[in-house]
Parts: C-alpha cells; sequence; structure tokens
C-alpha cells in the first residue's frame, strides 16, 4: 500500500485513457505525455495499460506501507527516498516506512510514478485515469491510500522509447479545416516562435495569435492534439481531457509523440511548428 | 443504401474522418448514425467520435492502413439497409423558468426582442431532435430551435454555469449536465440528472436519435421531483413519436 502524505500541486492517476464513450461525451483522458507513461510501467516490467501517478509541476509526498519497486519517468524533478536522491528511468526498490518526496520540475512539466504490478484503482468505463464526473474522485488528495496489484505483464512486442520530451519542435499534420487557413496565417504558423500561456489536462492555450477570422464550423468531432484557431486568432490546443466536439476549424493535428513533448512545456515555454506529410 | 456522398479524409497517422454534405439535418444524422451503429464493433476501431455531419475515426495502424480501411468502411456504407424503422420517442424533461433559475432571460430577452413569456412558450412548444452527444459527458446536442431564438454566444464565456442548466446559444439549446463553463444563455433549469453513471445500461436519459420536449414546471415541482430523485422514484414521462 502507498499512502499519499501530500498531494502536491496537481496528482491524478491515468492510464491509456478511457476508449469508446465519446457517444456520451465522455473525453479519452489517460497519461498526457504517454511515452514517459509507457517507459515507466516498462522498466518494471508492468503491463503497459497499468494505472500510474501523473505528477504536475510541484510537491508530493508518498508513505509506502510495503516493500515494493517503483520507477519514475518523464519531467526532471527533484526526487529523495527519504533523504537519498533518486532519478528518472530506473528501477528503484522501495522498504516498508520509506517516504517518497517531489520537489519542484527543473525540466519539464509531468513525471509518472509506476509501481511494480500497478496501483489498484477501480476502473469506470474501461480506464482508472480520473475525471470528473466519471472516476469516483478526479485528483489524489492527502490521506488517499492506494493498494498494489498484482497484475503480471502482458506486453508482447513493446519495446522503451527513446525521445526527446523536451524537444521544441511540434510535429503536425494539416487539420481538417487546414484549407480555411490565408497564405498569411500559414506563413505565421511555420515561422513563428510559439509559446504557452495556460494549461491544464483539457488543453494548452498559446500566447501568439494568427490573424482574426470569421470561419466557425458545424459542431465537429474532436481528439487529443487538435490545434483549434477560434475566431479572435488565438490558438487552443486541445489534450487529453479535451472536450469530445467543438465548434472551432480544426487546424492542425500535433502527432502522438509531439502530444507528449507538450505535456513537458509549461507557461512560458517556447516551440515551433513543423509541418509533416 | 449510402444515400449521401460521403467523403474520406485522413488526420494524421492513426485517424480519419468521414465527412457527410455540411449541413445540419434529422436524416444527415440518422444515416450518420446508422452508419456508426454498423462500424463500431470494427476490430480495427479504438474510437468512434460523432458530429451533425462528420465521423471521426480513431484506428489501429499496425493492423490496416489508411487505404484499406476506407474501402472497409465504404463498403459498410453502401450496405447500409433502407431505412431505419425502430420506433423513436419523445422525452419529457420538466424545466423551470423561474426567475431564479433562468440567470440570462432578462439580459436575453432584451437581445433578442421577444417577451420572457413568449420565449418559454416557443422554447417549450418545439420538439427537438437529439443528434448526439459531446461538448462534456452527457452534453445534447439538440436541433429544432424555434428561429426567433436565435442568438450568438456570449463574448465572455460564463465562468460557473450551474448543473441542469437549461441554455441556448447559436441556432441549438441544450442542458448543462453538470457545473462548467459556457458561453450560452441560461434561460431555465431542469432537476434531472443527464449524466448518472449509477443507472443500469446507460448514464444519460435520452439515446441519441430520439426526441426532447421540456415542460415548463414551478419551483414547487422542482423540489418535488429533486425529492423523488432522492429517492429514486422519478421516471420521466415518454411516448412514441409520431412524425
Amino acid at each position: 500500500m502507498i499512502e499519499v502524505l501530500d498531494p502536491g500541486y496537481y496528482i491524478t492517476i491515468q492510464d491509456r485513457g478511457r476508449f469508446g464513450y465519446s457517444n456520451y461525451g465522455v473525453p479519452q483522458s489517460g497519461c498526457m505525455d504517454m511515452f514517459s507513461a509507457k517507459n515507466a510501467n516498462l522498466i518494471l516490467s508492468n503491463s503497459i495499460s497499468e494505472p500510474l501517478f501523473e505528477i504536475c509541476m510541484m510537491g508530493g509526498k508518498f508513505l509506502f506501507k510495503k516493500e515494493t519497486k517503483i520507477s519514475l519517468s518523464g519531467a526532471l524533478f527533484e526526487v529523495v527516498l527519504n533523504d537519498q536522491k533518486v532519478y528518472n528511468d530506473l528501477s528503484i526498490e522501495v522498504k516498508k516506512g520509506d517516504v517518497l518526496t517531489f520537489g519542484r520540475a527543473k525540466k519539464g512539466n509531468r513525471i509518472y510514478l509506476a509501481v511494480k504490478g500497478g496501483i489498484d484503482c477501480k476502473s469506470v468505463m474501461g480506464s482508472s485515469s480520473m475525471y470528473k464526473g466519471i472516476s469516483e474522485d478526479f485528483i489524489v488528495r492527502k490521506k488517499d491510500i492506494f493498494k498494489f496489484s498484482q497484475n503480471p505483464s502482458n506486453n508482447l512486442s513493446y519495446e522503451m522509447v527513446d525521445l526527446n520530451i523536451f524537444d521544441e519542435i511540434l510535429n503536425v499534420y494539416k487539420g481538417p479545416e487546414f484549407g480555411l487557413l490565408t497564405s498569411d496565417d500559414k506563413n505565421l504558423l511555420f515561422n513563428k516562435n510559439f509559446s504557452i500561456t495556460s494549461n491544464n489536462r483539457m488543453g494548452y492555450f498559446l500566447k501568439e495569435k494568427l490573424n482574426s477570422n470569421s470561419n466557425s464550423i458545424i459542431t465537429s468531432p474532436t481528439i487529443p492534439g487538435i490545434i483549434q484557431l477560434t475566431p479572435a486568432g488565438d490558438l487552443i490546443i486541445l489534450m487529453k481531457d479535451g472536450q469530445v466536439t467543438g465548434g472551432y476549424p480544426r487546424i492542425l493535428q500535433l502527432d502522438e509523440k509531439s502530444i507528449s513533448c507538450l505535456s513537458q512545456k509549461n507557461t512560458g515555454n517556447k516551440f515551433t511548428f513543423k509541418l509533416i506529410p | 443504401m449510402g444515400s449521401y456522398k460521403i467523403q474520406f479524409s485522413r488526420i494524421g497517422s492513426n485517424s480519419l474522418i468521414v465527412n457527410w454534405p455540411q449541413d445540419i439535418s434529422v436524416e444527415i444524422s440518422e444515416n450518420i448514425n446508422q452508419f456508426v451503429d454498423d462500424i463500431k464493433d470494427s476490430l480495427y476501431l479504438k474510437e468512434v467520435r460523432v458530429g451533425y455531419c462528420s465521423v471521426l475515426i480513431l484506428y489501429k495502424s499496425d493492423e490496416i492502413n489508411y487505404e484499406d480501411l476506407c474501402k472497409i468502411l465504404y463498403k459498410y456504407y453502401l450496405g447500409l439497409a433502407d431505412s431505419i424503422s425502430a420506433k423513436k420517442y419523445v422525452w419529457e424533461i420538466p424545466v423551470c423558468y423561474d426567475d431564479d433559475y433562468a440567470i440570462d432571460l432578462d439580459e436575453y430577452s432584451e437581445k433578442i426582442s421577444v417577451s420572457k413569456q413568449e420565449i418559454i412558450s416557443l422554447h417549450s412548444k418545439k420538439i427537438y431532435y437529439l443528434h448526439m452527444y459531446g461538448f462534456i459527458p452527457g452534453f445534447m446536442y439538440l436541433g429544432g430551435l424555434d428561429k426567433k431564438l436565435f442568438i450568438q454566444r456570449k463574448d465572455m464565456p460564463s465562468r460557473n454555469i450551474l448543473k441542469g442548466s437549461v441554455a441556448i446559444g447559436g441556432s441549438q439549446t441544450g442542458v448543462y449536465p453538470c457545473n462548467s463553463p459556457g458561453g450560452w444563455y441560461v434561460i431555465g433549469n431542469s432537476p434531472l440528472n443527464f449524466f448518472d453513471l449509477k443507472k443500469k445500461h446507460t448514464p444519460v436519459i435520452v439515446p441519441a436519435g430520439d426526441y426532447v420536449k421540456f415542460l415548463p414546471i414551478t419551483k414547487l415541482e422542482f423540489k418535488k421531483i429533486e425529492v423523488s430523485l432522492k429517492e429514486g422514484k422519478y421516471i420521466p414521462n415518454k411516448r412514441f413519436y409520431n412524425d
């Protein structure tokens, strides 16, 4: 068992996400940086669909009430086990009574804490990912206690992925309404630095604008990674908890790796878009 | 029978969009829902998301390529049955239009130059078609709003619209199933739970493709329904829909 002594800034439990319920308006959810989350599970020979903790920005303190193995992957945080520094992408042995403490993110935004066998967390609509109104709770709280699962691994052909999650170039495909963009705006998109004003699990809001436009579309389906253009020229990138439909033109779509890379960015961070075929 | 000209286009490496003619209509939504019912259990698909006139499909790109999947999906479309004879229901949704709940009704009435009484009458007289769910869990996209009630969405969305709020935005009306930010004008509130995981079979009240009619109720009736909901005794009224 693991007890939450301090829930930090924002900690949730996530897995690969919830599929097949968007017909009720239920978003996908799941790990924002799926590449790091997969790695965290693979280090422990867990199945890649095991739920783990997604720890955002800073803080978090956990007490282990039973010995086990853990792993960390994703953003670079200051993390100590009791008073010993621990590092990402390694299998770490913990004993009963050990305390794991997260400081601030030094680089990146989200770190994953996986436990050998997975965290025992009720699955709702096919996923343990926390989301308000779907899972029992939508955030990890102080004094929460989670049991460990003993699930065997069922990965057949997955390998650890080597990806620079701090990449400042985000790969994008043309979105369904790319054609509505003026050539001016296309130029801006691929020749300008963009930066983040705010972000959460639903979406990233960008500071730099395109020209205002009066285009809106008939409400259409959206998926994580879609980049919407508002009439005021603002750009919104929908992420894992993003709404399943929207009325703004969907001008670009991030590829899977770039969704992970964006998840590791925070307010003020800069990046550029690169169009891929 | 694939009666519309549909078009496939790819987005990214593992998703595609099927477009119907870009129009909001009951016929197109019926056609889309029929198509989705047919394909949704296909092993190649991870997720199917529905809009008014398009479907977005997430597929297992390690098992099938885009071109082959399009061919399969198009075959499904051509093979759709001529018509569906499934019985449709009209679901009665109680709404209290009292000023206590209708927080934007004064402003809205002024903006569209229609009296509050007439707004309530126009809104509760019509039968709305439930095209689909979207936006947030349990949010119904209802079609059929009277043209007199159309209004541009608020310039600045409200930060917190209360659960159950019945609202109008653009040419649409709907109910907020939980507290949420939103850009529509709130003209009333319904005591029902529009997304409830404790319910058996389905978390929603009205299935997509059925119809909704709003029934004006008093504040007292609102409270009574709230009580009977808590006791698990409330069952919404429904009747067969005749064209």
